[in-house]
């Protein structure tokens, strides 16, 4: 529990010094919703209907392209062989790491979404809607992402393969989620696309953990 | 536990090794390798540049599977015992986030391994350090990064210390602060593997030297 905190604590007060590389996805969120409502026309009645998919969209596509860099830096400055002689479980290491990119990705674009609202003139049934299903998802989004990054570790140029390799894991998620922000209205939380998110995020703590902690202990071989 | 004399460090026992093979590009670093380290001993691994020596620590140290070969600690296959940590392996990276200070580092390996408060100040003080203590490790120079990585060995109670080229960024303080470091650990009962380029130097009582050379044979 002290390791995980520890390097939660570590990577917080890295990101802090970045220099703002954290909010890179969330600039991202924002710009690609402002350029979607000038593509559409500015149009409330166009616009409202797509609105789910669109901030959908953005966020898969915020999250798709900050992986690549979720191991890279402990590798290349001999943090993961340090880490891995230990004795933690690579699947803590994993698991902190996860905790931190939901943190710095998914909290940041949650908090912008009554924006984002205000912003396509959603009704609060749609935004809470928006809310729980990228809350209940994002524990999958997250951890197929730092899969694909742990499978990729220490490939040049291994940016386009992680895209590639995370689409297909994203895409369930994806159907489900724009559905579910329809269904929340009529449904609530009982609706059967926020149980199937639900299982899909837990169907990637147990397998998707230890799939990335086995990866990455792999591609350090 | 057999070792022959009394070590501190509660995990210190035999390591040997088996028959260890490893090539690499098409290339054998070395075939059918055997040595064996006792508590308090230190073999230095000797050779020209790129001919194995660094690849061959990575394999003592398990990250770098070899080829063929039997890694024993205590008798028992190696891989139960670098799962709760024997090891400490100092390479090529100083393992440093340069973002954060001389004390941040250190205070999040002592997370890593649950070490005891105020191992990090005592740490600190014994590499020379402690007035640099909340300087940002991007700004210490190759030498002083050196110490920061070699105070992390002193955070832990790792019996089998790895250590590729230690005093290489060093001078002649530095290095003498190294054998220093080095002499206490084997005379707690831990043992020492060392790669150097450099002619080797006697530490603690028993210290061979083992030369890996081109014609593919290694020697002890």
């Amino acid at each position: 529990m002290r390791a995980l905190s520890g390097l939660i604590k570590r990577d917080l007060l890295l990101a802090l010094r970045s220099g703002g590389t954290w909010a890179h996805g969330l600039v991202f969120f924002a710009v690609f919703l402002a350029l979607c409502a000038i593509a559409l026309g500015g149009e409330t009645s166009v616009i409202r209907p797509l609105a789910p998919a669109l901030i959908w969209l953005a966020l898969v596509l915020s999250l798709l392209f900050s992986f690549e860099q979720l191991f890279a830096g402990d590798v290349e400055d001999g943090s993961l062989e340090q880490i891995r002689l230990s004795g933690l479980p690579l699947t803590h290491y994993v698991s902190g790491k996860c905790i931190v990119h939901w943190l710095l990705t998914v909290v940041p674009l949650l908090a912008a979404l009554p924006i984002a609202g205000l912003f396509y003139n959603l009704s609060m049934a749609t935004s809470a809607g928006l809310f729980f299903t990228i809350l209940i998802a994002s524990p999958a989004l997250i951890i197929y992402g730092a899969f694909s990054g742990a499978c990729l570790t220490g490939y040049k140029g291994g940016g386009v393969l992680l895209v590639l390799l995370t689409t297909p894991l994203l895409i369930p998620v994806l159907m489900f989620a724009i559905e579910g922000v329809l269904s929340y209205e009529k449904a609530g939380l009982g609706a059967m696309e926020f149980q199937a998110l639900s299982g899909l995020s837990l169907i990637a703590l147990a397998i998707g953990i230890p799939a990335s902690a086995a990866a990455l202990g792999a591609t350090m071989e | 536990m057999t070792h022959s004399h009394k070590s501190i460090y509660e995990q210190a026992d035999h390591l040997e090794i088996n028959g260890l093979s490893l090539a690499y590009d098409g290339k054998s670093l070395f075939e059918d390798l055997n040595f064996a380290l006792a508590p308090g001993d230190t073999v230095w691994i000797c050779g020209a540049n790129g001919i194995g020596k660094t690849t061959l620590l990575k394999c003592v140290a398990g990250l770098i599977r070899p080829d063929a070969g039997m890694l024993t600690w205590g008798g028992d296959n190696i891989k139960a015992a670098w799962r709760s940590g024997i090891t400490a392996y100092q390479g090529h990276h100083d393992a440093h986030k340069k973002d954060l200070s001389a004390a941040e580092n250190l205070e999040f390996w002592q997370d890593i391994y649950a070490g005891e408060e105020g191992c990090v100040d005592a740490a600190l003080t014994r590499v020379g350090l402690w007035a640099r203590r909340h300087q940002r490790t991007h700004t210490l120079s190759a030498g002083q990064s050196r110490r920061l990585a070699l105070a992390r060995l002193m955070l832990r109670d790792a019996p089998l210390w790895v250590l590729d080229e230690p005093a290489a960024p060093m001078d002649e303080v530095g290095r003498a602060l190294i054998h220093d470091m080095l002499r206490a650990h084997t005379a707690r009962g831990g043992s020492l593997l060392l790669a150097s380029h450099r002619a080797p130097s006697k530490i603690g009582s028993s210290t061979r030297i083992l030369t890996l050379q081109e014609s593919r044979d290694a020697r002890t």
